[in-house]
Formats: C-alpha cells, sequence, structure tokens
C-alpha cells in the first residue's frame, strides 16, 4: 500500500516536472519570433553601428572592405572637410531651435492640459481637435503649411495679409528668420497634442483631496499649482522635455517638407544630414563608415542627455538637517529650564 | 436679509462657473486653432481652378463652384490610365495592415509568456528590454539601412517585383517588435488578478484557452491603444520608407512618401487642388481608426504618460 | 505663540441651521441638517455609506458649497467665506500630505503661505540681544568654529538660514551675525563694541520717532499694548511652532522623511501636526482612522481623544464606525441617507434610541429585533403562547403615540407637499426600505443621449419626477391606513432588546422556569469572557450575552427572560420609538 502511494507520489512528481520543461520549452519557443526579429532588424543594427565606424565599408562592394581604424572619426572631427563641417553646424541650427520649441510647446500644452481638467461642457471634443493634429502624417502637415505660407498667389497667409513675403525661403543663420517661425510653428502644431494628452492624464490623477487640502491651508490658484500640480508632474514633465529635445535632435520631417526650391540643401538638422547622405544612394556608398560615425556621435549624444535628465529626476539623498536642528533645539531648551531651575533654588 | 443672502453666490460657485467659462473660451479658441488647417485643407481639395487662383484667402470654395475634380484627378490621370495615387494608397494600406496586425498579435504573445508562463530568463528578458529602451536607436539608423542595402546587393536583387518584396519585408518586419507596446501591454497583463488565471487552470483550461478566452478579451482596450498608436505609426512613417525606397520609382512609395516627395515644396504649386484632395484622401483611414477609438486611445496615451 | 491666541479665546460656538445640500445632478445628500455645537465639544457623525456625513462635514470646512441653511461660528456666517479663513483644519482619510515635501515642510505648510495677526518687533535690537546672549554664554569660539565649517558650503542668505537653524535665534539674527563674523575685526570684544554702536544708533532713531518697544522688542501702540499686524511668520517662529507640533505628536525623528518613507500611522499623525498647527479653534475629522489597520486605530482612537482634551479645539469626527462614535463623541449624530436620525450623548443614543435605525445601527452586537402581538386588554405582548408584561402605563403611551401618528400623516396626505414629500423620505429612510428612485442616469454613448435630450425638450419636464412623486403618496396613504387600524385595535409591534440585557440562565435539572423562554441555542461563540448565545425567538435569529463561567456544552439549554424595562418597543409602520 505504501509503495503504492509512493509510485503515485513519485509519478506525479515526474509529471510535474515534465509540465515544467513543456512549460520552460514552449515559453522560447513563442518568445523565439519577437527575439529572432529583435535581434536581427533592431539589436543587430545598433551593433553594426559600433562596427563599421572602424571600416571602410561599401554595401555594394563587400570584397573591397577595409580596416580603417579611426580614420572616419578624424574625418568627422576634421572641420577642414566640408562634409563634416556641415555636419557640425548642423547642430547650431537645431540646438538654438531646441531651446524655443521645448520651453514653448510644454507651455502651450500644460496650459491645456490645465483648462481641459476643468472639464468645461464639450471638452471631449476639445481634447480630441487639440489631438488630431498628431496624428496628422508630417507630410500631410507640410502640404498644408506650404499652402499656408505660399508665395502671394497661392498662399493663404500673403493674401489674407495683403503682403508678398517669402516666409520659407533663406539660409540657417541669414535671413530665413521666417522659416524658422514656421518650423516652430509646424512643431507645435504637430507635437503639442501628445504631451497635451499625457499631461492632462497626469493632472487628472493628482488626488483631489490634495488640494482641498492646500486650500484648507489657504493656498490660492497659484498656490495650488505651485505646490500640488507642478510636483506631481515632476517626472512627467522631465520625461517629455526630454523627448522634446532628443526629437529636436533627430528633427527631420518639418525641415524636410517645407523645403522650397531656393533651400533645397539646407540642412538644419544632425539627422537631416545622415538621411541626406545616406539617400545618396552610390555616390556615397563609400562612405557609409563616416557616416555610420556621425550616427553614433548623434546616438552617444542623445544617452548623454537621456542620462543627465534621470540623474537630474533621481532621489537625492535627504539630509537629516531638520532632525540636527530639532536635536540642537531640544538640548538648548532643556538647557535653559536647567538654568531656570538652578535660578529659582 | 437673509434671502438676500440666499442669492449670493459662494466664492467656489463663482469660481467653478468662472473656470468653466475661461477653460471653455481657451480651448475653444485653441482647438479652433489647431482644426483650422485641416478645415482649410478639406476647403481647398474641393475648390475649383479659378478659386484656387484667385482666391487662396477662402476658406471653402465659392458657392456654386464646389468640384471633385482634384478627387477624380488622381485616380484617373490625364491619358485614361489609372494614376499612382490608387497604387501608393494600397500600399500603405496593405503594409500598416500587415504591420498592426502582427505587432498585436507579438505583443500579446510576449506579454503572456512574460506574465503568465513559469520559466527561467524570465527577469533577465525585461532587464533586457528595458535596457534596450532606453538605447539610443539613432545609432542604428544608417547600419539598418548598411545591411539593408548589403542584403540587395549579395542577393542580387534588381527587378521591381524582387525590390518591391524586399522593401516591404523590410519595411514591415521590423516595425513589429516595438518595445514600447509590449511593455504597455506587459504592464496590463500584470494588473490582472492572477486568481483569474489560476482558478481558470484549476478547472482544466490549457495556457491557449486562458489566452484566448480571457486573457485577451480583458486586454481589448489596450490591443485598441496599440493598434491606433502602430497604425499611426506606420501610416505616417516618412524617415524609414524614405531610406528603403530612395531611387526607385514611384510604384514603391507609400502614400506618406509620395506626399512628401511629389507634392511638398512650393514646386507644387500648379498641383495645389489635387496635393490638397490627395491629403484628405490619405488623412481618412487615420480619421477612422481615430474617431472610432478616440476616447479610448487618449486614455490609453495618458496612462503610459504616467508610467513614464 | 501668541499669533493667533485671540481666534481661540473668541467664543466659537459652532452651529449648522438647516443646511441641505442637492448635488448640481439634482441628487439631495443631506436634509435638514441642525446642531448646535458648544465649545470644546466632540462631535462625532455617523452612518453608513453614503448617509450624507462626509457631505455635512465638507459644508461645514467650505470644501463644498451649501445649497441652503446657514453655518454660524460665533456671530459670524461662514456660508460665503472661502474654507481658509473659516478657522477650521481638516484631516481627510487619505492624509493628503503633499509628497514632495518631508515632514517637516508638510507640517509648516500652512504657516509659510498664510500671513497671520503677530506682533511687530524691532529686528535691530533684538538681534543685538539674542546675539549679545549667544556670546555672554561663551560659546564665542565654538559659534566661530561653526561659522568658519558652515562658510565653506554655504554664502550669504543661505548661510545665515543655517546658522539660525544650528544656533536657535532669528534669522535676522543670523544675518547680523554673519555679518559681523565675516568682518575683519572679528575678536569678541570688537563684536561686542560693534553691538554696542548698533543699539545706540537704534535706541536715538527709535528716540527720535518716538517709538516705544517692551522687553521683547515688539513695538507698542499709544495705548502700552503691542502693536499688531498681520504678516508673514519669521522662520524662527515656524520652526519653534514645527518643533512643538512635532513632540506633541513624536514625529521629531521623522522631520527629514518625505511621506513615501513613512508608516500609515505616522502619515495621519503628520495630517494632525498640519492641523493643529494652524491654531484653529475647529477641528474636522474626514474618517481619518479608516485607512488604517485594525489595531493602529485603537491606539489612534485614544491618541486623537488626547489631542483634542490637550489642545481645548471643538471637533466634528466623521465616521462610519460606531464603536468609534461611542467610545471618542461628547455627542453623536446619527445620519441615513440625508436624514438626520437622533443627536445625542453617546448614552442616550444607546439607552434611549428614537426610532429602529439608530436602535440597529448602534450597538455590537447589534439589537435583536422581533415583532409581537400588541394584547390591549391583557397590556403585553403576545408571540404564540408566550407573553412578555408591558409596563403599566405603556397603554396610555401606545394610544398617544398612534394618535399624534395619524394626525401627521393625516396632514401629509392632505397637503402632499415637498416637505411632506420629506417625511415620508425620512420614513423610509429609518426603514432601510428602498425609495422610489429618481431617474437613474444610465451611461450611454454621446448618440443616445442627444436624441434623449432633444425627447425630453419636447416632453414635459418634470414628468418623471411627478411619478416618484406618486409612488410616495401612495406610500403615505398606505402608512395612513396601517396607522388608523392601530389606534382601533392593538397590533403588531417591534420588540428590540439589547443582546447585554437579556437574562439567560442555562437550564438546570429540576428547576422551574417560570416566566422563562425555555429553548436550546442554536450557536454559543465563545469570545473568552463571555458567550454570544445564538438562538430562536419568534421567528428570529437572537443574540444574547451568558458568562463563560457557565460552560455550555452541545445538547443544554437555556432559560430566557426579557425584564419590561430594558425593552424598546417600535411603531413597525414608522419605525419610531413607542416607549
Amino acid at each position: 500500500m505504501k509503495a503504492f502511494a509512493e509510485s503515485v507520489k513519485d509519478e506525479n512528481l515526474i509529471a510535474r516536472r515534465r509540465q515544467r520543461v513543456k512549460e520552460q520549452i514552449s515559453a522560447w519557443v513563442l518568445l523565439a519570433p519577437f527575439i529572432i526579429i529583435l535581434l536581427l532588424f533592431a539589436v543587430l543594427p545598433f551593433v553594426m553601428g559600433f562596427v563599421y565606424v572602424f571600416l571602410r565599408y561599401d554595401p555594394y562592394n563587400v570584397s573591397s572592405t577595409q580596416f580603417y581604424g579611426l580614420k572616419n572619426f578624424e574625418m568627422l572631427f576634421n572641420s577642414n572637410i566640408s562634409m563634416s563641417q556641415s555636419f557640425w553646424e548642423s547642430f547650431g541650427p537645431v540646438t538654438v531651435y531646441a531651446l524655443c520649441t521645448f520651453p514653448i510647446g510644454t507651455i502651450i500644452s500644460f496650459i491645456l492640459a490645465y483648462f481641459i481638467n476643468m472639464c468645461p461642457p464639450g471638452y471631449k471634443f476639445f481634447r480630441a481637435c487639440i489631438y488630431l493634429p498628431s496624428l496628422v502624417s508630417i507630410s500631410i502637415a507640410g502640404i498644408i503649411f506650404c499652402n499656408f505660407f505660399g508665395p502671394a498667389g497661392s498662399g493663404l497667409i500673403n493674401s489674407l495679409l495683403g503682403t508678398d513675403i517669402d516666409w520659407l525661403g533663406g539660409k540657417p543663420f541669414q535671413d530665413d528668420f521666417l522659416r524658422w517661425v514656421i518650423i516652430l510653428l509646424l512643431c507645435i502644431w504637430s507635437g503639442v497634442g501628445g504631451n497635451f494628452v499625457i499631461y492632462s492624464g497626469v493632472l487628472r490623477d493628482i488626488p483631489k483631496s490634495l488640494y482641498e487640502a492646500c486650500e484648507m491651508d489657504g493656498g490660492g490658484r497659484w498656490r495650488k499649482i505651485l505646490h500640488v500640480t507642478l510636483p506631481a508632474m515632476k517626472s512627467t514633465l522631465s520625461l517629455t522635455m526630454f523627448g522634446t529635445v532628443v526629437g529636436m535632435l533627430s528633427l527631420y520631417g518639418q525641415p524636410y517638407v517645407l523645403n522650397t526650391i531656393e533651400n533645397q540643401d539646407i540642412l538644419v538638422s544632425p539627422m537631416m544630414w545622415i538621411q541626406k547622405y545616406l539617400m545618396g544612394g552610390l555616390t556615397y556608398a563609400k562612405l557609409t563608415g563616416f557616416i555610420c560615425s556621425a550616427a553614433l556621435v548623434l546616438g552617444l549624444i542623445s544617452a548623454v542627455l537621456g542620462f543627465l535628465q534621470r540623474k537630474a529626476m533621481a532621489d537625492r539623498p535627504r539630509g537629516d538637517k531638520y532632525s540636527v536642528a530639532y536635536a540642537r533645539f531640544a538640548e538648548l531648551k532643556a538647557q535653559s529650564l536647567k538654568l531656570k531651575e538652578e535660578v529659582s533654588e | 436679509m437673509k434671502t438676500v443672502q440666499k442669492k449670493r453666490l459662494t466664492k467656489s460657485q463663482i469660481t467653478a462657473r468662472n473656470e468653466k467659462i475661461v477653460s471653455f473660451i481657451v480651448l475653444a479658441f485653441a482647438s479652433l486653432l489647431f482644426i483650422f488647417p485641416l478645415i482649410y485643407m478639406l476647403g481647398t481639395s474641393f475648390k475649383s481652378d479659378l478659386d484656387l487662383q484667385m482666391h487662396p484667402e477662402k476658406i471653402f470654395p465659392t458657392p456654386g463652384q464646389w468640384t471633385l475634380k482634384h478627387y477624380a484627378g488622381f485616380f484617373i490621370n490625364s491619358e485614361g490610365q489609372l494614376d499612382n495615387m490608387p497604387k501608393w494608397m494600397f500600399n500603405s494600406l496593405w503594409s500598416t495592415s500587415v504591420t498592426v496586425i502582427l505587432t498585436v498579435l507579438i505583443d500579446l504573445v510576449v506579454a503572456y509568456v512574460v506574465v503568465f508562463l513559469r520559466w527561467k530568463g524570465k527577469k533577465v528578458f525585461m532587464k533586457a528590454l528595458f535596457a534596450w529602451m532606453a538605447a539610443p536607436t539613432v545609432i542604428a539608423t544608417a547600419p539598418g539601412l548598411v545591411i539593408f542595402q548589403t542584403v540587395k546587393s549579395t542577393l542580387g536583387i534588381s527587378s521591381p517585383a524582387a525590390t518591391y518584396a524586399l522593401v516591404y519585408f523590410w519595411l514591415t518586419i521590423p516595425g513589429i517588435v516595438g518595445v514600447f507596446n509590449v511593455i504597455l501591454m506587459h504592464n496590463f497583463f500584470k494588473t490582472i488578478p492572477v486568481e483569474i488565471i489560476e482558478s481558470a487552470k484549476s478547472d482544466g483550461a490549457s495556457h491557449f484557452t486562458i489566452f484566448r478566452k480571457i486573457v485577451c478579451p480583458l486586454a481589448k482596450s489596450t490591443m485598441l491603444v496599440i493598434v491606433l498608436f502602430t497604425f499611426a505609426a506606420s501610416w505616417n512613417n516618412l524617415q524609414g520608407p524614405q531610406l528603403l525606397m530612395a531611387g526607385e520609382g514611384q510604384y514603391i512609395q507609400t502614400i506618406t512618401v509620395a506626399l512628401a516627395e511629389s507634392y511638398g515644396g512650393s514646386s507644387a504649386w500648379g498641383a495645389q487642388g489635387v496635393s490638397m484632395a490627395t491629403a484628405v484622401f490619405s488623412l481618412i483611414p487615420v480619421l477612422i481608426i481615430f474617431l472610432f477609438t478616440q476616447n479610448k486611445m487618449i486614455e490609453g496615451l495618458a496612462s503610459t504618460g504616467v508610467k513614464g | 505663540m501668541e499669533t493667533t491666541e485671540n481666534i481661540t479665546n473668541k467664543d466659537s460656538f459652532l452651529s449648522l441651521r438647516h443646511l441641505v445640500k442637492v448635488y448640481p445632478n439634482g441628487e439631495k445628500a443631506v436634509y435638514d441638517f441642525n446642531l448646535e455645537i458648544a465649545k470644546n465639544e466632540f462631535i462625532v457623525i455617523v452612518g453608513p455609506s453614503g448617509c450624507g456625513k462626509s457631505t455635512t462635514l465638507r459644508m461645514v470646512a467650505g470644501l463644498e458649497d451649501i445649497t441652503d441653511g446657514d453655518v454660524y461660528l460665533g456671530d459670524e456666517l461662514l456660508n460665503y467665506k472661502p474654507c481658509k479663513d473659516r478657522h477650521m483644519a481638516i484631516v481627510f482619510q487619505s492624509y493628503a500630505l503633499y509628497p514632495q515635501m518631508n515632514v517637516y515642510q508638510n507640517i509648516a505648510f500652512p504657516l509659510t503661505i498664510n500671513s497671520y495677526p503677530a506682533p511687530v518687533v524691532n529686528q535691530t535690537l533684538l538681534s543685538c540681544a539674542q546675539i549679545r546672549a549667544l556670546f555672554e554664554k561663551n560659546q564665542f569660539d565654538e559659534i566661530k568654529n561653526l561659522f568658519g565649517q558652515h562658510a565653506k558650503s554655504a554664502k550669504g542668505g543661505a548661510l545665515a538660514e543655517e546658522m539660525a537653524v544650528i544656533l536657535d535665534i532669528e534669522h535676522c539674527s543670523a544675518k547680523l551675525l554673519v555679518k559681523l563674523l565675516g568682518s575683519p575685526d572679528a575678536g569678541l570684544s570688537g563684536l561686542t563694541a560693534r553691538l554696542d554702536e548698533l543699539e545706540k544708533a537704534e535706541r536715538a532713531k527709535l528716540e527720535a520717532s518716538g517709538v516705544k518697544l517692551n522687553e521683547k522688542f515688539h513695538v507698542l501702540n499709544e495705548d502700552g499694548a503691542e502693536k499688531i499686524v498681520t504678516r508673514k511668520l519669521t522662520h524662527y517662529e515656524i520652526k519653534t511652532k514645527v518643533y512643538e507640533t512635532a513632540e506633541k505628536l513624536d514625529l521629531t525623528p521623522y522631520l527629514d522623511k518625505i511621506p513615501k518613507e513613512l508608516s500609515g500611522g505616522q502619515m495621519q499623525r503628520v495630517a494632525l501636526g498640519r492641523a493643529i498647527i494652524k491654531n484653529v479653534p475647529i477641528f474636522l475629522m474626514d474618517e481619518p482612522l479608516s485607512n488604517l489597520d485594525a489595531k493602529l486605530r485603537l491606539t489612534m482612537r485614544s491618541e486623537i481623544v488626547k489631542l483634542h482634551n490637550r489642545i481645548n479645539a471643538t471637533t466634528i469626527y466623521v465616521t462610519h464606525d460606531q464603536i468609534e462614535a461611542m467610545t471618542m463623541a461628547t455627542r453623536i449624530v446619527v445620519m441615513s441617507r440625508g436624514f438626520v436620525q437622533q443627536i445625542g450623548t453617546p448614552e442616550e443614543i444607546y439607552n434611549h434610541p428614537v426610532n429602529l435605525f439608530v436602535a440597529r445601527f448602534i450597538g455590537s452586537p447589534s439589537m435583536n429585533m422581533f415583532e409581537m402581538e400588541y394584547d390591549k386588554q391583557k397590556n403585553a405582548f403576545t408571540y404564540g403562547g408566550f407573553n412578555i408584561p408591558a409596563d403599566k402605563d405603556f397603554k396610555g403611551a401606545y394610544k398617544a403615540f398612534y394618535e399624534n401618528k395619524c394626525k401627521e400623516f393625516e396632514a401629509i396626505n392632505a397637503n402632499f407637499d415637498l416637505s411632506a414629500r420629506e417625511s415620508i423620505l425620512k420614513v423610509l429612510s429609518i426603514l432601510g426600505e428602498t425609495k422610489a428612485k429618481t431617474k437613474t442616469a444610465k451611461k450611454q454613448n454621446f448618440i443616445v443621449r442627444t436624441i434623449e435630450f432633444f425627447k425630453n425638450l419636447s416632453k414635459k419636464k418634470n414628468e418623471g419626477e411627478e411619478e416618484v412623486w406618486l409612488k410616495e403618496k401612495t406610500i403615505a396613504k398606505e402608512k395612513l391606513e396601517q396607522l388608523r387600524s392601530c389606534v382601533e385595535s392593538g397590533k403588531k409591534v417591534v420588540i428590540g432588546i439589547r443582546p447585554e440585557r437579556i437574562e439567560i440562565e442555562k437550564v438546570e435539572a429540576g428547576k422551574k422556569y417560570d416566566g422563562y423562554y425555555v429553548t436550546e441555542p442554536a450557536l454559543a461563540e465563545l469570545l473568552g469572557g463571555d458567550y454570544n448565545v445564538h438562538f430562536e425567538f419568534c421567528g428570529t435569529n437572537m443574540i444574547g450575552k451568558l458568562d463563560a463561567r457557565y460552560k455550555l456544552n452541545a445538547g443544554d439549554k437555556i432559560a430566557v427572560k426579557f425584564s419590561a424595562d430594558d425593552l424598546f418597543v417600535f411603531d413597525p409602520v414608522t419605525g419610531d420609538v413607542i416607549k
């Protein structure tokens, strides 16, 4: 009888173990497509990005591959080469641009989210309207904005104002102020929606009792924003700000679609630079390693930015300032009590 | 005296009322600004040639001069043949649909395996995913294309059909493994109480049954969010397809690429009406998806932001 | 500190008169709430969830608008005042601590953002005196050391702030000290000379302008009293207050922690601290203990009562837990479905519940209720063969009660207006019967809602409402019929008796039990000291208490006796107590 019981137990154990193994295997089988595709199409290029930079590589003539050492980087940091020079120059406008867009964009999204959270009649409709432009592809946006800011005969703004302003002409840092403003407008138009919706979600989740507590403590609207709303949004704000800045570095679509014939070749962002030479086909095929090194530099810069952002948001160790001060306070109080007692005695 | 006081509003009532009024005005104005370009686009697409030339300042065509000419124009070109427009739409539609369907499927399966199956290496896998999320993927853009070109030249692909197949393979397949979506789904699955799964298991349900009958129906809203994100991202993707399609014919382009290249810039002034009509047309699929599930999408987008 | 004492000393007789709350969606949450609160009272509003108790509290606090009625503090009408000017502090169920601030900042927050009436201080003289006191305590070298250490890491204002905290002096004194120590001739004698100089100059200036000071350097008015202005408190004043509060609540070791790092009890104490630091005469607490675990709840309960006694504030406390209400309150307000059922001291509420709802809600285990027939001739309650004799004067009380009730309901039926409808609703709230629902707003999609909206436009507006009224009207009629029949002949009554008042004896063989009801217990739960004995009586399950010294075994019988003094008799039609 006992033996039988044990054999059943053993059988159970074996069945269980078999079940485990089966689960293990099926897990990996099910994950396999995901992992393989991820490795092949995402991780591999990423890793190759670190390999190509040391090579002279031509995808149309693989056999001609040479080890180049750090030559690609030497080229990139050599400002006498016009290609590298234009790469570094493209950081200029983008930086200025990021510094303009992200405060404006953030503030607009925040204000709109703040108002949406008051739930006026029809707020769902408004929310949809504000979010919709971020779903519109950049090509469509480009067509519309080109029509808005076209020359006098066809542009909406020019014909409304009765002027003939060349909104989209001009070269960077020379006479292209207007074009920058329009790219900025386009970025805000299509970029505000996403952040706006995220902010409104965060705002909605702030506990009401915190606002009520602040009100009871005597805080008005600004106090509530300062002490309740903004602290609650801190991490989200920083995340979206980081997203905006990195997005600016890889700014591509907006300036691309707002190009006109006169300024076709103007580069305004590092991403445009990379894209331009990558699309050059056979002409620039021999420079693959060089282009990859530029992409690597760009990636590293955004990685550094991300690192800084995380560093800034990390919980800083809080001191024990107040406890120490209290200890001192209590000590002094005890001393003065003692003194008083002595005096009274 | 007392009755007079009763009629007065308390301060918070006044603030609440003012808040509603101010926010309504601000939001109505903002919505108008945000939606105006799209309305202008719609209006212009119906304008006659005369209106286009004479009245760019009008939002809608002059009454009686509405025309569907521009819409007809891109179906059949002037030589009476099928124009490129339907081809582009078709390219975009099928590739986007495939991407969306595969993405949702893969996300569901991966999230299920990670959350509800017991296997070794789960923690490492999730850590790797999170690490990959933080990686600067810009680095991979150039090498990705290089690998594509290498493959293309090594295989000796040059015929239009083969190029088409390769380009679209390269366009759809890498798009389905977005780590962000997997993590989104994973986070949702984590909120399903394990007891539900366990009680189903004790009732003798297999993993496939649990997946199909319990988990998938629960994940509907997250699925919708992913569908919409993926659809919009894939449909609107300009940079990736542009790289892959560089130097190829127009037949291969997606609608977004085609719009940017054929109608973008001032080079297209002559085709203003057609460009607007094409834009309207290409916006329709995204718009449909958005209208159907906009509330879910907005909630979903909002909640992803909270999690960071 | 003396800053807000003038408020505390004022008579803070809080009175809530005819408070009514109707939410924007038309739901009436509170009906005619009346309460006069004396100073230092601990009022507990208790009732099941959704009975309008929190709404009442929030109306008092000013977080919710008052639809009708008045709140007075002394002679002051509070209705239109913003909540910060109501001299109240509230503690929320969710604590509502600012997550980004540490405990010190959380407690100090109300003080840092508001201005308070405070005396005007001559800062120059005060700082001179404080620095002199420091020097006299022979701490000069120590101070110099500290200054040297901290001057490395901080500069200017931050340095002064640090010195102020460390040396326990006013911010202005610290500023002066930093200035003095930073100067080149930083010897003790040199600095004292500088202080003398400063003091002399300031005194001369005051003399010239004719301003007088008292010994604390507070500026005096012409009549010799301290001049009071409304101003921001200084860091030093805030600091002292926060430390005092933290000491009261045993929070001093946690001053640097943020809410995330605290336990529930600690967070609750911080929330209390934030309330008491405002030094207001009225405390409002909205279920402050319901997020804590059972054990902590017990200790915090006594803590809160102790705190209440120590700081002499008037407290309104909202809870759903009747034990909290019984143990903490000086007076209890029992609410149900927006109606006040009874207001009274815990003893009153326990010993003289006015209606079925209160009797059921207060007490644990709750009161036993059973229906019996009232026999007018015998003046006794009967059920089957068993009867309980009633008091002699019960007959009269019974008659008077039903005659009054009949008149009341006749009046209601004669003129079925809003107030009549509300009295019917109140009767329903006592009996716990479902009230006719005002149209439920189902969640529908946009299109359906729009269609409904246009449909409703063409319809008469209060059609749905009238339907509800009709229902209540019929209820009123039915009730009147039932009441009338009661007057004519004895009818059923509901008898209530507290479990602890039921006399239970274990049946012993050979003993006679006259006037007892002998039965076998269905279940006996041992609680340690005594049993909760469940048994069947009059078709209902009853609970009684039996001392655990009598061991109950399976098959044992018990004899039950009800003494007429301990019985509560309720009218089943309206739920009110007859005796």
